[in-house]
């Protein structure tokens, strides 16, 4: 399969303005390959570099060190700057601070209008997005009217309407109510399977990516681990001391391994612990 | 508390007016504006004053929410009165305080200019209340396009105040929180000596000050993700067209500021 | 301290055309040193509840009796009555302002007129428990520290007003898994050290099943469901019904009684569970 992002050998400082001297590395020689159509999710703790690397994504920050090409096209050229962010859309944090437009469908319109888009054909993508999203029906309403999972499933509305490829999350549910999360989470799936759109989603809720293809774990500006969910999952000890959560089933099973149950280190899913210990008690019977 | 505040916000609506172009009603509420300052005796506020009613009443905006928009400004309207009513001398004394008092003349004077800001004030916000900010700074843009000749930055203003009525609500929410949350640390805004209270102040602006600035920042970001490069070959969700309702609001306008030139003297 | 709210009433925007009844009719108590959990949807009415506790919101009827004083009489100071009952709002760390942690957890104290040398102690004590070094920390900036700190020096200004009373609302949103833990465990050990009674309003089942002793679940204004940890979990049906989930332990068990796997008695923790799932395992093999 084709990949969609490539970054390769990618290093970027933060400066610290008081002390000169003191450099913050936020991302140290990451090499990573997003394949289109595929879910990735990154997760670390606060700092690791995983938003600074989510932003070189689409060239809302420039490598200082390697060079990052979107769907061939190098995020450093100028001239092809606003194809590549089109290519690659970006949801962000904090639902009320992406929000241009006092009314929801004006902000859906807000990229297809930079894009240069006809009014017809804007109305057109507006109307589709927000359908997506389930939001046409307070497509008039004001956005500080709406709870936070509202205004993020229209913050989503916003870049589906720019028809992107791939769509970085970052860290979507964070400031979200259970209910709000379950909303995104789920528009953010049906966006990958249904749309085919290639996701990378950051995110520090575990249960939102035992679904995802693959997951990325960085720490300290580098990539720690990269594989399927299954298998990152199962070394609960070395996500432990990143400071990182696994899922609940994973985190049972490591405990009933410790005590001497042989349970298989690959459980992520409640259903696949259920099923071992039916088992087991048939064997037993 | 803070968040109560109406004025400057959108009504939503679907009245005649609310579907207005936004460059007529820019337009009308300034030559209503002039026609106030026109006006210079009690009669000739009848046109304005059939207008602003007609107007409210076309729109569909409850009075009550027209009131709850003036609450911010009262205090700015009893100043006024206040001052015209004691600085004014002419006509016969009413009140006589010995020290100041109070004459016909500065009790019709006070009216008059009350009257006029009252209504400079509704028509202002029912602007804001029947057009979607979307659309008055489209409407703005457009009529300041011809300026660019000059070097105005008609769509940067026009973007500037877009982002400004959105994040009005937002920022309001915001210091009602942070004021709850300081008062819970036991500040207190509402006692003291006016230095105090000013000092009092600081543990709310900072807070809202960086977190208005952490929220520009947030939008520069999103606005730069979503390829927005400033006004240039961007097109529109909402084209303005002038149409028969328009015409229909500068014929009336018209006849107001007829009215209003007639009963000057 | 004990709280007793009867017959709570609050009405937002009340005689407009958009009044809400924030709370309706709402009558909880909380016993001394208890560690309550508020849970319930956004707009279920907690943080107005919350907010009359520490008398920033008076209510339009009902009352509120804080160790038998009725704090909404007019002449309760509530000078007085914010001493005794701490509000830690949700995203504290963007109400700091002073240019130095120290100068902004004192913030608080400096207004309750205690001495230079008791402020100071109180402002060790108080990053003492929220697990920031004075030395370290305290004399910078509160905008140059990590998200996970800030927050800590945010509750630590409100903790060094010494109430006996610490109201949190979601103390824990935004932050990462290893905060998030350290938050909690913060919490917990100024329970057991300072003795305060603790309410804290979280979305997270998990953390209520482990850590409170009462909860009281809010729905549209009303109390839907109080009682321990275990009552009001085992009232599935009702929560469900709010629209609410179980902590995942207990989505566990049910999956593993629908194989015919039951569990003796509500199993809702994860030491529980383990326990658990060892003896099912165990009975078998004898």
């Amino acid at each position: 399969m084709e990949n969609i992002v490539k970054i390769q050998n990618v290093s970027f400082n933060y400066k610290h303005i008081e002390e000169s001297e003191h450099v913050i590395r936020a991302l140290e020689h990451v090499n990573l390959e997003i394949e289109k159509g595929s879910f990735t999710a990154i997760i670390g703790v606060n700092g690791s570099g995983k938003s600074t690397l989510a932003k070189h994504m689409n060239g809302l920050m420039l490598p200082e060190e390697g060079t990052v090409i979107v769907d061939g096209m190098v995020t450093g050229a100028d001239d092809l700057i606003w194809k590549i962010r089109q290519t690659v859309g970006m949801v962000f944090q904090n639902p009320d601070n992406q929000m241009v437009s006092a009314v929801v469908e004006d902000d859906v319109a807000f990229g297809p209008e930079n894009l240069g888009v006809d009014p017809g054909e804007i109305r057109e993508r507006v109307d589709m997005s927000l359908k997506a999203v389930g939001m046409y029906d307070l497509r008039k309403k004001a956005p500080h009217m709406l709870s936070g999972g509202q205004k993020q499933r229209i913050a989503i509305a916003g870049v589906v309407a720019m028809l992107p490829e791939c769509i970085v999350f970052d860290e979507p549910t964070a400031m979200l109510d259970p209910q709000g999360r379950r909303e995104v989470m789920e528009i953010i799936e049906k966006l990958n399977h249904e749309n085919g759109k290639t996701v990378v989603l950051i995110t520090h809720f575990m249960d939102e990516i035992a679904g995802a293809d693959r997951v990325v774990v960085m720490d300290d500006g580098k990539v720690v681990m990269d594989g399927k969910p299954r298998d990152i999952f199962s070394k609960v000890e070395e996500l432990k001391q990143l400071g990182l959560d696994v899922p609940f089933a994973t985190e049972l099973a490591s405990r009933l391994r410790k005590d001497g149950i042989d349970v298989p280190k690959d459980v992520i899913m409640m259903e696949e612990l259920v099923d071992f210990i039916a088992e087991k008690r048939l064997q037993c019977q | 508390m803070l968040r109560d505040i109406t004025l400057g916000q959108y009504y939503p609506g679907n009245s005649v007016i609310h579907r207005m172009d936004p460059r007529f009603k820019i337009v009308a509420t300034l030559v209503y504006i002039v026609g106030l300052f026109l006006v210079n005796q009690f009669i000739g506020f009848i046109f304005p004053l059939v207008c602003l009613v007609l107007a409210i009443a076309v729109s569909r905006v409850p009075l009550s929410f027209i009131l709850r928009g003036m609450k911010p400004v009262i205090i700015i309207l009893v100043c006024t009165f206040v001052v015209n009513i004691f600085m004014i001398d002419g006509g016969e004394v009413l009140v006589d305080f010995g020290f100041t008092d109070i004459t016909s003349q500065g009790l019709k004077s006070a009216v008059f200019l009350a009257s006029r800001l009252i209504m400079l004030i509704v028509v202002s916000s029912l602007l804001t209340y029947t057009t979607k900010p979307v659309m008055l700074t489209d409407g703005l843009e457009s009529l300041l396009k011809p300026l660019k000749i000059v070097g105005l930055p008609a769509h940067e203003l026009a973007m500037m105040m877009s982002i400004a009525l959105r994040f009005i609500p937002t920022l309001l929410e915001e210091t009602d929180k942070i004021m709850k949350a300081q008062m819970a640390r036991g500040a207190d805004f509402e006692t003291g000596s006016l230095m105090n209270r000013l000092r009092g102040l600081v543990p709310i602006l900072i807070p809202l000050f960086i977190s208005a600035l952490r929220r520009a920042e947030d939008l520069a970001m999103a606005m730069e993700a979503r390829c927005y490069k400033g006004g240039e070959g961007r097109t529109r969700l909402h084209t303005l067209k002038f149409s028969g309702r328009d015409w229909v609001g500068t014929v009336i306008m018209v006849a107001m500021m007829v009215g209003i030139v007639i009963t000057m003297n | 301290m004990s709280i007793k709210i009867e017959n709570l009433v609050h009405i937002y925007n009340k005689g407009l055309a958009y009044e809400t009844t924030a709370l309706d009719n709402v009558s909880v108590e909380i016993g001394d040193g208890e560690f309550v959990g508020i849970i319930g949807h956004t707009g279920s009415g907690k943080s107005t509840l919350i907010q009359h506790i520490n008398g920033i919101l008076k209510p339009d009827s009902g009352r509120i009796v804080i160790n038998g004083t009725d704090i909404t009489e007019k002449s309760v100071k509530l000078s007085e009555l914010r001493k005794k009952v701490g509000l830690v709002f949700q995203y504290p760390e963007y109400q700091l302002f002073e240019e130095s942690v120290i100068k902004d957890i004192a913030f608080g104290p400096s207004k309750l007129g205690l001495s230079e040398e008791e402020i100071d102690l109180r402002v060790r004590e108080a990053m003492d428990l929220v697990g920031l070094d004075y030395d370290e920390y305290g004399s910078r900036s509160p905008f140059d520290l990590s998200g996970g700190q800030k927050r800590r020096a945010a509750i630590a200004g409100v903790i060094a007003m010494k109430p006996e009373v610490l109201i949190l609302d979601e103390p824990t949103a935004g932050l990462d898994p290893k905060a998030h833990s350290e938050m909690l465990a913060m919490l917990v050990r100024l329970h057991e050290k300072e003795r305060c009674d603790i309410i804290l309003v979280s979305h997270n089942m998990r953390d209520m099943a482990e850590i409170t002793d009462k909860i009281i679940v809010m729905d549209k204004g009303k109390v839907a469901l109080t009682g321990t940890p275990k009552e009001v979990y085992s009232q599935k049906d009702k929560l469900f019904e709010i629209g609410l989930e179980t902590p995942p332990v207990m989505q566990f068990m049910k999956l593993l009684e629908d194989r015919g796997i039951k569990s003796e008695g509500l199993v809702m923790t994860m030491d529980e569970a383990e326990e658990e799932i060892l003896k099912l395992l165990k009975k078998k093999d004898a």
